[in-house]
């Protein structure tokens, strides 16, 4: 085993479709082509930890990303651009698997490429994931990459020590705060609220721009056939009935008023109580 | 079909029962982790096969994958459920790995006609992903979705299983969170604050405004999270509460698809906020642009006044 003193890091961050720019066709199919891919949030909070590691052990950050959004023509360009936003906040090495292989397809199959990814760049002694993803909200990429891997992982952390290779992280349950430790290397999986990311200047993202992304196939990763498993029939949006009134007035009092009237048109309120 | 499931809060495993029995699954087996005897009694009345219950509180998700996949192995189930819980999301991730058997985590729905067929939530809540699977699958169900069944049949078996451990993840320490004492989702009213509130201290204006209308104050993520402004079960949203008062009105709040997935049941929605695009007032039945401060004291004003009359 060789020994470092400093930290090799890897961050793995999903080009994600925007949950905020919905698009539907007139079967409320959410037709995601048309959608744009954003940086899915909590990915810049793991990033943000990754670099709070760096600043104070020094070390490398690469980070990792599988695209999972078609048509591949047109989104392999359209990644690697909202990947900059990332990469400006301060990665060293940047690495993107494109395939078809992988569009639509299920987190076994993403958490495969992506552990052959990190095992071909030699392995790393920390990944540092988001708790979910904005698009999928599943919860299982961290957690099937750590196995396949066969390392621990620690889901869900809003706070995180390493020390001497061993991590203390306190995991953020429904009802209770779990410290837990464990020896790296490990992944983990980070809350929302662990840190607030830095912000990225206009230059910082230009700078990103001249940063090369590392491409690779499944194949480049001995990765030859992929069985699917789960098989994605359609995605419908659930539609949502509401009256969508403006509420207008000259001032805030006639606004008010209008509203109370209206409340208590829709009996949620009532006169005298 | 055969279903394992598992969980460690008794209302969670009648839930994955109901889920189960949709599921027409003819063998039933249940992994009761860190509950006692008392707590399985209504599980075990509903028709199972047999109950395996780990009584110790000090188990680890490696403990619970390590013992699902022992169990895994007797039972040959088709599909192995969980809870949609944090705990739940890793384990049953984990077990689709270790077993080399696909997830599919937040289901809150089931079809068996033809082909195994599982919907679950996606797009930031906002949507259902139609999925057509392969069992054996690992599962957790999105909480509060399926109802238990009512008849009992019977009392299954309950066996006191132990676990060894071997996990390289260890537990030091658990610290219950901090709570409101207001069960938000049982409130006829909520008023959602959001980032458009500048201190904690200003979260009183949003607290009068409940108290005269009869209701509670609930908020969106980072004002619990984030801020810790509010307790966390004040947090309104996919990964928080599901509520579905008469009224919900939202202050400050931008309107993101993961905090609208859990007011989506309201009767009515009225949302304030300062910018017009916010993508709340699409998602609202009765939208004021203004800034809250200037415009919820007014409002107060009135609707005390009306209240009184
Ligand atoms: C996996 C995942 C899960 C998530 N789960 C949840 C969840 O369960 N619940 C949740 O809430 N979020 C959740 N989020 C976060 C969510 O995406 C948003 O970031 C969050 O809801 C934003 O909160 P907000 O509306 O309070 O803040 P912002 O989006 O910052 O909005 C603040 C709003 O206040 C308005 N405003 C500002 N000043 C005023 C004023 N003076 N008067 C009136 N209006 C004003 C602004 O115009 C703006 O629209 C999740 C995100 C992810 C990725
Ligand atoms: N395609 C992907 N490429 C890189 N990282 C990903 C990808 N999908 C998910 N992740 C990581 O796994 C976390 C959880 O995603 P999910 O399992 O989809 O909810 C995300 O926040 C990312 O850190």
């Amino acid at each position: 085993m060789c020994i470092r003193d400093s930290m090799k890091i890897a961050v793995l961050a999903k080009a994600s479709i925007d949950p905020n720019l919905v698009e539907v066709d007139s079967a409320n199919n959410v037709i995601t082509e048309a959608m744009p891919l954003i940086i899915s949030l909590y990915d810049k909070n793991a990033m943000e930890e990754a670099l709070r590691i760096k600043e104070r052990l020094g070390g490398e950050i690469h980070v990792l990303s599988a695209l999972t959004w078609g048509p591949i023509d047109r989104r392999e360009s359209e990644a690697e651009n909202v990947l900059r936003e990332i990469i400006a906040m301060g990665a060293d090495n940047t690495h993107l698997i494109v395939d078809e292989g992988l569009i639509n397809g299920d987190p076994s199959i993403t958490s495969l490429a992506l552990a052959r990814l990190a095992e071909k760049l030699g392995g790393f002694d920390i990944y540092l994931a988001g708790e979910a993803s904005m698009d999928m909200l599943s919860s299982q990429l961290p957690s099937k990459f750590a196995e396949i891997l066969g390392i621990p992982v620690i889901s869900f952390v809003k706070k995180l020590e390493i020390e001497d290779k061993r991590v203390k992280a306190v995991r953020s349950l429904e009802d209770v705060l779990q410290t837990v430790e464990t020896e790296l290397p490990a992944v983990i999986s980070v809350t929302g609220e662990i840190n607030q990311p830095r912000y990225t200047t206009a230059l910082q993202i230009r700078k990103a721009f001249r940063k090369p992304i590392n491409k690779y196939s499944l194949s480049d990763l001995g990765i030859e056939a992929v069985e699917r498993r789960v098989e994605r029939k359609a995605i419908k949006i659930l539609p949502v009935e509401r009256k969508r009134v403006k509420v207008e007035g000259e001032s805030y009092e006639e606004m008010a008023e209008k509203l109370i009237e209206a409340l208590i048109r829709e009996g949620v309120i009532k006169p005298g109580g | 079909m055969k279903a394992l499931i598992f969980g460690n809060k008794t209302q969670h495993l009648l839930e994955l029962v109901g889920f189960a029995k949709q599921l027409k699954a003819d063998e039933v087996h249940v992994l009761a982790v860190s509950l006692g005897e008392e707590d399985v009694k209504e599980v075990a009345e509903l028709g199972v096969n047999k109950i395996y219950l780990i009584e110790d509180k000090d188990v680890t998700t490696d403990d619970v994958v390590d013992k699902l996949i022992e169990l895994s192995k007797s039972v040959n189930p088709d599909v192995i459920g969980g809870p949609g819980t944090r705990d739940g999301y890793e384990i049953t991730s984990r077990l689709g790995a270790r077993l080399n058997i696909p997830t599919v985590t937040e289901v809150v729905g089931v079809n068996i006609e033809e082909a195994l067929t599982l919907e679950r939530a996606a797009i930031g809540g906002r949507a259902v992903c139609i999925e057509v699977v392969k069992p054996p699958v690992t599962l957790t169900i999105s909480l509060g979705k399926f109802k238990p069944p009512e008849e009992k049949v019977g009392a299954a078996v309950v066996e006191k299983v132990s676990v060894e451990k071997k996990g390289k993840v260890k537990i030091v320490n658990v610290e219950e969170k901090a709570k409101g004492g207001i069960d938000i989702a049982a409130s006829p009213i909520v008023v959602g604050v959001g980032r458009g509130f500048k201190s904690k201290e200003d979260l009183e204006l949003a607290q009068k405004l409940a108290n005269a209308l009869g209701g509670a104050v609930g908020c969106s993520r980072p004002i619990a999270a984030d801020y810790g402004w509010l307790p966390e079960d004040a947090w309104i949203g996919f990964s928080g509460k599901k509520i579905r008062p008469k009224l919900y009105m939202a202050l400050g709040i931008s309107g993101a698809a993961e905090h609208m997935a859990g007011v989506r049941d309201a009767n009515v929605i009225v949302a304030v906020n300062t910018d017009e695009k916010a993508p709340i007032f699409e998602q609202s039945d009765y939208g004021v642009v203004a800034d809250l401060y200037e415009f919820v004291p007014v409002f107060l004003d009135r609707l005390k006044k009306v209240l009184s009359k």
